[in-house]
């Protein structure tokens, strides 16, 4: 409840800031950008090893983003590090309600190939270092599971800039080799029994998979309003999904919601 | 329009149907529960083999007294009665929702806690007794008119199982000691290896553990080995009775695997659970109910498992309720006898 109330004073402050920032008319591009975000999430989850059952989940993501381009705007690089923290409820029992973690950092470089109407249309592609951890748990630790993935992705993102102060971005990712780490066929063994106070020993130890095992896509959509030369306000929505062809399988859908303030310089 | 359009596009995508994204799960009725339930233990269980079980025959006869208008009463009994064949104590069906559980195999353990009163032993066989603040299940004295040192450990649990080495510092000139394992519940097999190096003669093989990790019966991962290991700056090697019960159990028993590799040991007592494989995630039912069983197999060096069988003991005593009632351990009186007979402790 407290974090729902966060999201709508967040939602409240950034309305208050365009009002503020609104009167201003020409904008200088800033080569820099610097925000923190917050988001909702609602989705689904299942993943074998934690529980038979379908969990739908709700959580609120948090986190801070950097972008940069260079001066003829030909390259970009950007970065992210997000974390979330939420319920999985399943709707057989209350009692089955758990908690997940999911911590995200994003490194991607994109190079501008083509633009059209005088970079009113821009579209770059390129590469993304991903890694993503989710933690599942079920009454400290009585059952457990987690899923890491660390490794490359395809990214595509276009740019429309409707009018001089409006702009939309839509991005497409998409993993094409990780390494991938899970709890094993039993959930438990020697090496998480043996490595459980070493937690990076657990979520670094994986096998390689590519996108015969592992699919996974983030396709997100944004609106970006200028408010001034040195800031902006964005809002968005990711869409996530992820699928393990394992045996035991896991599968995650994620809608979510997230509204920015960022810095640029 | 195009707006309208993306607005019912973004609410199917928010509302879309679980089922749809993640697939089937279980159905909430009396067949698919034990279905669910069997099938699990079928593909996970650990200790078929080791314990002789055959869970298709034991289908065949369970599976049969379940149908779609089974009774929720009548389900439970007929799962725990499946799951008591197994005769494994960390097999465990719990249903929150009316707080209980049952607990396969476990006649004998539950018997056991009337065969022991750690206060009995404090205050009629101990000089002094000494708890340890952060260790709720370690704790240490003397016994009573006797050089022999007294330990008690309730469990592999604790925050701290170096404290080992301060209650050895105090016991080391004692000429033996009795360490209390009876009524023990098992915890962190790590706890437990700290706590028994500090009796450690030798550092060698004691055993094998594997976990299950595939739908075969026989499917296991390569076997982890487990040696002992000197522990602390000096190993107390003067003789140790090591006391037992039916209720020593997991990380007991396995502690009293290292143990029992040392010359100097000695069990007294009754015969251990028989249960050391850890236990699996605790796995949810579509009617609310949980169980969680054992996902692992230990083995000692020759191959041989424990599990079902437990430690036999080198000298078998046991209480009985009405020793209880009358106020003697005759458990404990039978380790000073030993010591005396055999070493002329007194």
């Amino acid at each position: 409840m407290i974090n729902k109330k966060i999201v709508v004073l967040f939602a409240l402050l950034s309305s208050i800031t365009i009002k503020i920032f609104s009167q201003s008319n020409t904008l200088k591009v800033q080569k820099n950008q610097f925000g923190i975000f917050y988001g909702y999430n609602q989705g689904f989850l299942k993943d074998h090893i934690f529980s038979d059952l379908n969990y739908s989940t709700k959580g609120l993501k948090r986190g801070l983003h950097y972008r940069h381009l260079n001066p003829n705007g030909k390259n970009m690089f950007e970065t992210n590090f997000s974390l979330e923290g939420g319920k999985l409820k399943t709707e057989y029992a209350d009692y089955f309600k758990s908690a997940y973690i999911l911590a995200n950092i994003n490194i991607a470089f994109l190079r501008k190939i083509g633009n059209v109407d005088n970079n009113k249309l821009k579209l770059y592609l390129g590469g993304k270092f991903k890694t993503q951890i989710q933690y599942l748990d079920w009454n400290d630790q009585n059952t457990f599971s987690y899923i890491a993935t660390h490794g490359v992705a395809l990214q595509s993102s276009l740019f429309y800039h409707l009018k001089p102060k409006h702009k939309i971005e839509t991005s497409l990712s998409i993993p094409v080799y990780q390494l991938l780490a899970r709890p094993p066929y039993n959930g438990i063994d020697n090496f998480i029994t043996e490595n459980e106070d070493n937690i990076s020993e657990l979520i670094f130890t994986g096998k390689p998979t590519t996108v015969n095992n592992y699919l996974a896509f983030t396709w997100a959509t944004n609106y970006t309003y200028e408010l001034s030369n040195r800031f902006n306000i964005n809002l968005s929505y990711t869409l996530n999904y992820e699928r393990l062809f394992d045996e035991h399988k896991f599968i995650q859908l994620q809608n979510l919601l997230t509204s920015s303030i960022n810095y640029k310089f | 329009m195009k707006n309208s359009i993306f607005l019912v596009v973004l609410a199917l995508i928010f509302t879309s149907c679980k089922k749809l994204v993640l697939g089937d799960e279980p159905q909430n009725n009396p067949n698919a529960v034990f279905e669910t339930l069997w099938t699990d233990f079928d593909e996970h269980y650990s200790l078929f083999e080791v314990r002789g079980t055959n869970w298709n025959s034991l289908k065949k006869v369970y599976q049969s007294q379940v149908n779609i208008t089974t009774s929720k009463t009548l389900l439970w009994s007929v799962l725990s009665n499946l799951i008591e064949n197994l005769d494994d104590s960390h097999t465990v069906l719990y249903d929150e929702n009316d707080s209980k559980f049952y607990i396969s195999g476990y006649k004998y353990n539950e018997q056991s806690k009337l065969e022991f009163d750690k206060s009995l032993v404090i205050s009629n066989y101990l000089d002094y007794h000494k708890e340890i603040a952060t260790e709720k299940k370690l704790s240490y004295g003397k016994v009573k008119n006797k050089d022999i040192g007294y330990i008690y450990l309730g469990a592999e649990a604790g925050e701290n199982p170096n404290k080992i080495d301060e209650i050895i510092d105090t016991l080391k000139n004692h000429k033996a000691i009795i360490l209390d394992m009876r009524q023990n519940i098992g915890g962190d097999d790590k706890y437990g290896k700290r706590i028994a190096g500090v009796f450690a003669d030798n550092e060698k093989l004691v055993f094998t553990s594997q976990t299950r990790n595939g739908k075969g019966h026989n499917d296991f991962d390569s076997p982890t080995k487990y040696y002992s290991k000197k522990q602390g700056d000096e190993q107390f090697l003067k003789p140790v009775i090591v006391l037992t019960d039916r209720r020593t159990i997991s990380a007991g028993e396995v502690t009293l695997l290292y143990l029992k590799t040392y010359n100097q040991v000695i069990q007294i007592g009754d015969t251990t659970a028989g249960d050391f494989s850890d236990v699996s995630n605790r796995k949810f039912l579509p009617n609310g109910w949980s169980y969680q069983y054992s996902i692992k197999k230990y083995l000692l060096p020759n191959g041989k498992s424990l599990d079902g069988i437990g430690h036999i003991p080198d000298v078998y005593v046991k209480n009985t309720q009405a020793d209880m009632v009358a106020k003697n351990d005759k458990v404990i009186e039978k380790a000073i006898d030993y010591l005396w007979k055999t070493y002329g402790i007194k």
